[in-house]
C-alpha cells in the first residue's frame, strides 16, 4: 500500500551530454572530410571504412565476452575505427585494415582496462603496428586523379626536395596523401565545431599548431629547403592529428597547463621527425610519443582553487 | 556599469523550467498535525519549552536556542502539543519534533511593539534572534550570527541574494515580484544593524520582470544589480565575487571581506519580524515538478508531505520521487510524513531518471565546470584507492560537476565523501 519513492544523492537532473553522444559528435565533426574521401577515392573506400567499423566492434565485442563483460555501444570503437581509416593510404588492403583496427582496440584499449583507461590513441597504435607489418603497403600513395603510383606531397619534400605542391591544393586536399587527411579545410572545420561544443579542449590543436607554424617559420628563415611553414601546415596529417588524435580526452594530460606542453610536444617531435627522421610524416609518432609523457606531465600542479 | 561581467568562473546553464514563474503566491489552507523538528536552524537542536497537553497561540515561541548557533522556534498556529516525540527530518533520520494539533482558532501571541526608529543595532539583532529567523535561502544558518560579525570585523554591504539559480524554483521570485518594499525594508533594518552603508540585491536576468516594481521603489536605498543567469550564481561566494569582485578566502567567511548576504525571503522576514511582529513560522515555497496544482504557497513549516500533497490535488500516480529543494541541491525523501521545514525552498514531484554510467574518460568537464575551480576528477581517483582530496573542504557542493559528468559519475558524493574524511583526520589532529 505504501508508495515506494526512489531516494538518491543530488543533483536529481543531469545534462544530455553523455559519453556516447561525445563519441557521436565526434564523428558528425568528422562528416565533412568523410564525406570528400569519397569524393576524392571513390565510393569503394566505403568498403575500408565499413571493414574497419565491423573489425572494431566485433574485436572488442569478441575480448569482452572473453573477460566475461557486457559489450555496450559507447561509440568509441567507432571514432577509433573512422579515424584509424583517415590516416592508412587508399590503397592499402582490407586485410591490413581488419589486423590494424583489432591491434589498435584490442592491444591499444582493451588490454588497459577498456576506454578512460588507456594510454595510447588505439587508432593511431593501429597505424603504427601497420606501418611495422606492412611497410610497402604502408607507404604506397597515389594520386587522386588517375590512381597511379606518386608521392605525397611530404614524400616528395622529404625524398625528392621538391616541396612543389601548391599551397592551395594541400589546403583543400586535392592532393595525395592519406585516406581522410587531405583535406586540411574540412578537418578546421569538423574541429572548430568540437571547440565550439566544447568536446576537445581548443589549447591542444592551439599550441599544437602554433609550435608546428614558429618552428617551421624559424628552420624555412635559415634555410628554404626546409619547406614553407603553410605547407607543413597544411600537408600530412597535422590537422586530423592535431585536431582529433591529439585532442582524445583519455590520451591526452588530464591537466591545463599539461596539455599546453603536450602540445607543444606533439608539434616539436613532428617537425623534428619530418626534417631530421627516416619518415616524411610526424604527427603519428610525435602524438604517440606524448600520450606515453601525459601520465609524466599531469604530476604538474595546474590550478588553484577558488580562494587559495 | 562595471566594465566586468559580472559572474564567477565555472558553472553551468541547466534547463531553468521555472513553470511557476508568474504564479500567485497563494496561501495553503492549515493541516490538522503540525509536525516541527527541534532541528529549526543549521547548528545545534532547540530544546522545547513546552510541555504535552500545553495550549499555545499562533506564534508563540515552543523552543528556545541550546547554543549561540541554534533559534527560537514558533507555532504556526493555535493548538494543543499533542506530543514531543522523534519523526521523520527530510535528512532520513528521525530526529525530536514537537507534535501540535491545531485547533483552528488562530488565535495570536501579541508581541509588544517596538518604536522602530529608536532601536539599536543590537536590538536589532536580537530581535531578529527572538524571533527566529534563519536564512532561508536553504542553508538555515541563525540570521542574527551573520548579523554580528566578530569584533573588529566591519561590515560594508549587505547583499540580498535574488538569484535563485536552482532550475524549478520560483518562491523567491515570486516574493520579489510581490512584495518588494518588505525585502527592501528587510535589508535597511539589516544594514542598520551592521551599520552597512550599502545594500545590494542581486538577481539573476531571467527575472528581469518579476524585480521591475522593485527597481522602481529602490530608490536610493538598495542597488539592484542583475546577473547572468548560470548555476550556482546564487553559492554565497560566487555572488560576492559576481557582484564586488572580492574573494572570500578558504576558510574566511564573507565578513572577512565586509560583506553579509541574505535571502530575499529572510529580509522580508526580518522585515515582518520588526515591524509586524510576527515571528517566522510560515515560508514561500514552490511546488513544482509533477504537483497536480504547481504554484507558489506560503507554507507553515511542520506541515506533512502528505497533507501538503493533498491540499494539492493529490499525488499522481507516476511519481516515484520527491525532493526537498532544488534538483541540484536538494535531498529525495522516502516517506510522504517529513514535514516542511524552514530550510523547504521548494517541494518537487518528479520521475527518477537515472545517468548512465560510464568509465572517466578525463575529459575534464568537471573542472570547466566546478565555480570553486577544483577538480572533481581527481577527487574521484584518489576516493579509488581511498584517499581524500586536500581541496575537498571547499567544494560547496553544488553538484556541477556531477550535472555535467558525461560518464555519469556522481563526483560531487565523492568531494563530499573526502570533505567529512579531511573534517574527520583534522578533529582528529587537533585533539
Amino acid at each position: 500500500m505504501e508508495k515506494k519513492f526512489e531516494v538518491t544523492v543530488s543533483p536529481h537532473i543531469f545534462s544530455k551530454r553523455s559519453v556516447r553522444t561525445v563519441m557521436l559528435e565526434v564523428c558528425i565533426a568528422l562528416i565533412p572530410a568523410f564525406v570528400f574521401s569519397i569524393r576524392l577515392w571513390g565510393l569503394s573506400i566505403l568498403k575500408t571504412y565499413i571493414t574497419a567499423i565491423f573489425f572494431a566492434h566485433l574485436s572488442e565485442w569478441v575480448f569482452l565476452k572473453i573477460r566475461k563483460k557486457n559489450f555496450e555501444f559507447d561509440g568509441s570503437a567507432l571514432v577509433t575505427a573512422v579515424l584509424f581509416v583517415m590516416t592508412l593510404p587508399p590503397t592499402v588492403s582490407l586485410f591490413a585494415v581488419a589486423v590494424g583496427v583489432s591491434f589498435g582496440i584490442i592491444f591499444g584499449k582493451q588490454f588497459f582496462g577498456g576506454l578512460g583507461h588507456n594510454v595510447f590513441n588505439p587508432a593511431l597504435l593501429g597505424r603504427a603496428f601497420l606501418v611495422a607489418s606492412f611497410p610497402t603497403e604502408m607507404t604506397t600513395w597515389i594520386s587522386h586523379i588517375d590512381a597511379t603510383t606518386t608521392a605525397t606531397p611530404l614524400g616528395a619534400w622529404k625524398f625528392a626536395g621538391e616541396a612543389t605542391w601548391e599551397i592551395k591544393k594541400i589546403f583543400l586536399g586535392t592532393c595525395p596523401g592519406s585516406i581522410g587527411e587531405t583535406s586540411a579545410l574540412l578537418l578546421i572545420i569538423g574541429g572548430i565545431y568540437l571547440i565550439i561544443r566544447k568536446i576537445v579542449d581548443w589549447r591542444i590543436p592551439v599550441f599544437y599548431i602554433l609550435t608546428v607554424f614558429i618552428l617551421s617559420s624559424v628552420f624555412y628563415f635559415f634555410d628554404a629547403t626546409k619547406g614553407n611553414p603553410f605547407f607543413h601546415l597544411f600537408a600530412g596529417g597535422l590537422m586530423l592529428g592535431a585536431f582529433f588524435m591529439a585532442t582524445d580526452p583519455v590520451t591526452a594530460p588530464a591537466n591545463l597547463k599539461a596539455r599546453i606542453l603536450f602540445a607543444t610536444g606533439c608539434g616539436i617531435l613532428t617537425l623534428v621527425i619530418r626534417y631530421f627522421g627516416g619518415y616524411p610524416e610526424g604527427v603519428m609518432y610525435s602524438i604517440l610519443i606524448m600520450n606515453a609523457f601525459a601520465p609524466l606531465l599531469e604530476k604538474i600542479e595546474d590550478f588553484s582553487p577558488f580562494g587559495l | 556599469m562595471s566594465i566586468f561581467r559580472r559572474t564567477f568562473k565555472g558553472g553551468i546553464h541547466p534547463p531553468e523550467n521555472k513553470e511557476t514563474s508568474g504564479f500567485k503566491i497563494e496561501r495553503l489552507p492549515q493541516p490538522q498535525f503540525l509536525y516541527i523538528h527541534l532541528l529549526g536552524s543549521f547548528g545545534s537542536p532547540s530544546e522545547p519549552v513546552v510541555e504535552k497537553g500545553q495550549r499555545v497561540l499562533k506564534g508563540e515561541v515552543i523552543a528556545k536556542p541550546t547554543s549561540k548557533i541554534s533559534s527560537f522556534i514558533h507555532s504556526p498556529v493555535s493548538g494543543i502539543i499533542s506530543d514531543i516525540k522523534n519523526w521523520p527530518h527530510y535528512s532520513g533520520k528521525s530526529l525530536p519534533a514537537i507534535v501540535i494539533e491545531n485547533d483552528f482558532k488562530n488565535e495570536e501571541f501579541h508581541y509588544p511593539e517596538k518604536n522602530i526608529p529608536l532601536m539599536r543595532p543590537s536590538d536589532i539583532v536580537s530581535e531578529v534572534r527572538n524571533f527566529g529567523i534563519v536564512g532561508l535561502g536553504g542553508a538555515v544558518f541563525p540570521t542574527d550570527v551573520k548579523l554580528s560579525p566578530p569584533v573588529g570585523k566591519k561590515i560594508t554591504t549587505i547583499i540580498v541574494n535574488g538569484c535563485e539559480c536552482e532550475p524549478y524554483l520560483t518562491c523567491d521570485e515570486s516574493v520579489i515580484r510581490e512584495e518588494p518594499e518588505k525585502i527592501i525594508e528587510g535589508a535597511v533594518l539589516a544594514a542598520r544593524s551592521t551599520s552597512a552603508k550599502e545594500i545590494i540585491i542581486a538577481i539573476e536576468k531571467n527575472k528581469t520582470s518579476s524585480a521591475r516594481k522593485l527597481v522602481e521603489i529602490a530608490g536610493s536605498r538598495a542597488k539592484i544589480v542583475f546577473l547572468p543567469v548560470k548555476y550556482p550564481q546564487g553559492g554565497e561566494k560566487q555572488l560576492i565575487y559576481a557582484v564586488l569582485r572580492r574573494k572570500v578566502l578558504r576558510g574566511a567567511l564573507p565578513a572577512d571581506v565586509g560583506c553579509v548576504v541574505i535571502n530575499v525571503q529572510t529580509a522580508k522576514a526580518i522585515y515582518e519580524a520588526i515591524c509586524k511582529r510576527k515571528p517566522l513560522y510560515e515560508r514561500v515555497t514552490t511546488l513544482g515538478g509533477f504537483f497536480r496544482k504547481p504554484g507558489n504557497v506560503i507554507a507553515p513549516i511542520g506541515i506533512t508531505l502528505k497533507d501538503l500533497i493533498e491540499f494539492r490535488g493529490g499525488l499522481p500516480d507516476n511519481v516515484d520521487k520527491i525532493i526537498f529543494g532544488g534538483p541540484m541541491m536538494g535531498v529525495s525523501v522516502d516517506n510522504l510524513d517529513v514535514p516542511l521545514t524552514k530550510a523547504t525552498s521548494g517541494i518537487l514531484l518528479f520521475i527518477h531518471r537515472e545517468k548512465k554510467l560510464y568509465e572517466c574518460i578525463r575529459c575534464m568537464r568537471c573542472r570547466d565546470v566546478c565555480p570553486m575551480n577544483l577538480s572533481p576528477r581527481e577527487s574521484y581517483a584518489l576516493f579509488k584507492r581511498g584517499e581524500a582530496y586536500s581541496y575537498a573542504d571547499i567544494c560547496i557542493e553544488c553538484g556541477s560537476c556531477a550535472y555535467a559528468c558525461p560518464a555519469g559519475i556522481p563526483l560531487v558524493q565523492y568531494l563530499k565523501w573526502a570533505k567529512q574524511k579531511l573534517k574527520s583526520v583534522r578533529s582528529a589532529a587537533g585533539k
